[in-house]
């Protein structure tokens, strides 16, 4: 029953939306003050009624209803409960559920917190929401209900897949959908403000909070994906360029730029147009990644729907949705005009530059991703593309982008000299030099050397601007901290990619009770192997210790897990490396089943690894922090540059 | 308007050879170098047992499918319970082909024994050989052979039990009437 009301309220989402779509957008045409706000009313009832539909879907997991397909399918009575949670989006059915569910929460904040916006705005932005919406829940309506019954019900259900069974996989999807749904609002205000004829400082200044925590989001989801592959997979490697990884770092790259042209709208009131394009952009990239993963066109890892049906539909929402954009875009564009003006030398002209490479990297990810598809519907050939293409392509770009990080900041807003940008560079060549100066003498490659220079041109680049602002550290804005925390972030992470690629270590060997081997100056000595049944799955274990010279240091545990299937068949597997994550080195091992032999062992050593994933966190946080900027309120105070400026 | 044009026409464009490439059919089952042929002579080693030699006749006589993987390959580990259900059916041999590229025979054969191993027989290539020969470009790739080792179908990426059912069930039918 609970679950026939969950789709009745998706089917009521459904009919919530065709009129969200399309009364506010009446009603902003006629300046109807009532009419808009229904558009407010609809946004929040169509929020209710998916969080009634999402709550059905969790309960039927949580109480084990295998009357209901997918609880059937993605879990079982042994399932822990986080796991049944979880399982609600670890499907396509799920997962595009949850979707529509967060989309319409953010809806949802566009009549709670968009009082200070234009009533036509407003109302145009939630109509549009409303359209997109509409195409989301048809869909999910039409070709992936979750709520679909299994008649006659399992007795039990039939487990969910061991390789998600761990809390890095689970919470990756919402954190992910945070990220990317929420560049919706960037799709819907963009549209509003072609529609009104006005893109200006007023319109950056409200939408900046939501695309600041859209891309913050994105940020922690995107590394959650890379930490769970790295120690779940067992092999060491925290990004592979697959497909699926790609189109979620596509929208994170046009999220930047659009983050910091947005920056530029709301305080100079430069840039109109490039930040209408990108907020569209960000958002499409967002779209074709629903696609791609959905449609059987790419396969990895994450290929849940092999439905060429789900597909086309997708592509037509993706159509529609960006093609009425772009269409809006180039019949408006003439009404966006700059108020300011600025010099190429300067903060603004940086800023620029930036965008360009961002593009170019984004544009670079394509490419890599989609081009197998040309080829293969074109000349019917097989191509992949990997970590050498984006080695030759991407890394020399983004070393690049990083070397105009490590400048911009320090430049004026509109205007710098050509002197002083002649002593920022000076500088910035000595830190450079230096870097690389180091990383010879540390006994690197050029190739990693130059890698390290550029991670430490970066920090001290941008401690350099915290430091010009030193005496007058508690006037900067949160946004200020923001970037300092997001670009010092970024030369860590570089810096982590840097000495991992240069320095990872392995090694493979039998080892019987007792026996040692040898990696990295560490030592590993095989002390205990085990079996046993734990939750719903079998366990093989073997305990290392590690030291170093005559002195223990840490204990391991390397686990090989077994699930058996329904059938009680011997199941699938995982393997648990045993993991001492430090922050100078981390060292991980792996087991094979015990023999009466001894046990296979494969040691890796991997230095600074950690750094990567916290590089990126302190990304995610400098985007948090910016959040509190003052500046980015609801009812900001109009600051010096507004009030000058004609309206 | 001119310049405002461009962003709308690169999408167009971009969607319509999206849409062509869908359309196009199966994604799955485009016509691939070696279909219809006899697969070509080999000789490589047992996964399992380095001193014993497979060729082609191992795996003709019946029909089989070669499910392709790598220890290297992610989508591989995921797709295993799938070829693990299929060989419990019992209605084809299945058959593996380990492409391990820079990894070793061991980290396959430490693969095998936690992920669960289906396989009749495991034909072990290190780079080229086989892989080669059959025109395999990534893993995972699942072929079907019939009885005189003819290569009849290939399913590119994942295996599904939906796909094992929609494409591979109704052509082994064919097979077996013949």
């Amino acid at each position: 029953m609970l679950v026939e009301l969950g789709h009745i309220l998706l089917i009521a989402a459904l009919m919530i939306s065709i009129a969200q779509a399309i009364i506010p957008l009446i009603g902003a045409r006629k300046n109807d003050t009532a009419l808009m706000a229904f558009g407010d009313r609809a946004a929040l009832l169509q929020c209710l009624a998916l969080t009634g539909a999402m709550a059905a879907l969790a309960a039927s997991f949580i109480y084990h209803d295998f009357s209901v397909k997918l609880v059937a399918s993605h879990s079982d009575s042994e399932t822990p409960l986080l796991y049944r949670i979880t399982g609600i989006w670890s499907n396509h059915e799920g997962s595009i559920l949850l979707w529509v569910f967060v989309l319409s929460v953010y809806g949802a904040m566009l009549p709670i917190f968009g009082k200070s916006l234009p009533k036509t705005l407003k109302a145009r932005a939630i109509a549009i929401q409303g359209l997109m919406s509409f195409g989301f829940i048809g869909f999910t309506v039409l070709t992936s209900n979750p709520f679909e019954r299994l008649i006659p019900a399992a007795y039990e259900g039939a487990g969910l897949n061991p390789v998600l069974q761990d809390p890095a996989a689970a919470f990756h999807p919402p954190f992910l959908y945070l990220g990317y749904v929420g560049f919706s609002l960037s799709m819907s205000l963009a549209c509003a403000a072609l529609l009104e004829g006005k893109v200006d400082a007023m319109w950056a200044r409200w939408l900046r909070p939501w695309v600041l925590l859209a891309w913050s989001f994105l940020t922690i989801g995107i590394t959650l994906g890379s930490f769970w592959a790295y120690y779940e997979l067992g092999w060491g490697g925290w990004w592979m360029w697959d497909p699926v990884e790609n189109v979620s770092f596509m929208p994170w790259l046009a999220a930047t730029a659009l983050v910091h042209s947005i920056l530029v709208l709301s305080t100079r009131g430069s840039l109109p147009s490039w930040t209408v394009l990108l907020a569209i952009t960000t958002f499409s990239l967002s779209l074709m990644g629903t696609f791609v993963v959905r449609s059987g066109l790419l396969t990895s890892v994450h290929a849940f729907a092999d439905d060429p049906a789900r597909g086309i539909y997708l592509l037509m929402i993706l159509g529609v949705i960006t093609g009425g954009a772009l269409l809006l875009y180039a019949k408006r564009a003439k009404m966006l005009q700059a108020h300011d003006r600025f010099e190429p030398l300067s903060k603004s002209g940086a800023l620029v530059v930036n965008n360009l490479l961002l593009i170019v990297l984004t544009a670079t990810v394509f490419l890599g991703t989609f081009y197998p598809v040309l080829q293969k519907g074109v000349f019917s050939t097989d191509l992949s593309i990997g970590r050498p293409f984006y080695n030759i392509t991407f890394v020399p770009i983004m070393m690049t982008l990083i070397l105009v990080m490590g400048i911009g900041p320090h430049l004026k807003w509109e205007r710098d000299s050509g002197a002083r940008f002649k002593s920022l560079s000076r500088n910035s060549a000595l830190v450079l030099i230096t870097g690389l100066a180091v990383g010879f003498v540390t006994g690197h490659s050029w190739l990693a050397s130059t890698g390290i220079a550029v991670g430490l041109y970066l920090i001290v680049g941008t401690l350099a601007v915290l430091w010009s602002r030193r005496k007058i550290l508690g006037r900067q804005t949160a946004a200020f901290f923001g970037f300092v925390l997001g670009h010092v972030g970024l030369g860590v992470m570089t810096l982590a990619i840097t000495l991992l690629t240069s320095g990872e270590m392995d090694k493979t060997k039998r080892l019987g009770l007792g026996e040692q081997m040898s990696l990295a100056g560490y030592d590993f000595t095989l002390t205990d192997s085990a079996q046993g049944l734990r939750d719903n799955y079998q366990v093989t274990s073997a305990r290392i210790m590690v030291s170093k010279g005559s002195q223990p240091l840490w204990p391991l545990v390397t686990e090989n897990r077994n699930y058996p299937d329904r059938r009680g068949a011997q199941g699938t597997g995982t393997t648990e490396a045993g993991f001492k994550m430090g922050l100078k080195d981390t060292v991980f091992v792996t087991m094979s089943d015990p023999q009466p032999e001894g046990v296979i062992i494969k040691v890796n050593y991997h230095p600074f690894v950690i750094w990567i994933w916290l590089g990126a966190l302190m990304i995610a946080l400098g985007g948090f922090v910016s959040l509190a900027d003052r500046r980015l309120r609801s009812d900001p105070k109009p600051s010096l540059q507004d009030a000058s400026r004609p309206s | 308007m001119k310049k405002a044009l461009i962003p709308i026409i690169l999408f167009a464009v971009m969607v319509a050879g999206l849409a062509w490439a869908l359309m196009k059919g199966d994604t799955k089952t485009l016509d691939f170098a070696g279909q219809g042929k006899i697969i070509p002579a080999f000789e490589q080693t047992e996964l399992f047992d380095e001193a014993r030699m497979l060729t082609e006749a191992d795996v003709k006589g019946e029909i089989s499918i070669i499910n392709v993987f790598g220890t290297w390959c992610p989508p591989c580990a995921v797709e295993h319970p799938v070829i693990m259900d299929i060989a419990e059916t019992g209605r084809v041999r299945v058959i593996g082909l380990a492409w391990q590229r820079n990894n070793s025979r061991e980290d396959a054969v430490r693969w095998l024994k936690r992920l669960g191993d289906p396989y009749e027989l495991v034909i072990f290539v290190k780079y080229a050989g086989l892989v080669s020969a059959l025109g395999v470009t990534k893993a995972p790739e699942t072929y079907l052979l019939d009885k005189s080792g003819r290569l009849i179908h290939r399913h590119d990426g994942q295996m599904s039990w939906q796909v094992w059912e929609e494409d591979f069930l109704p052509l082994i039918a064919q097979l077996e009437s013949q």
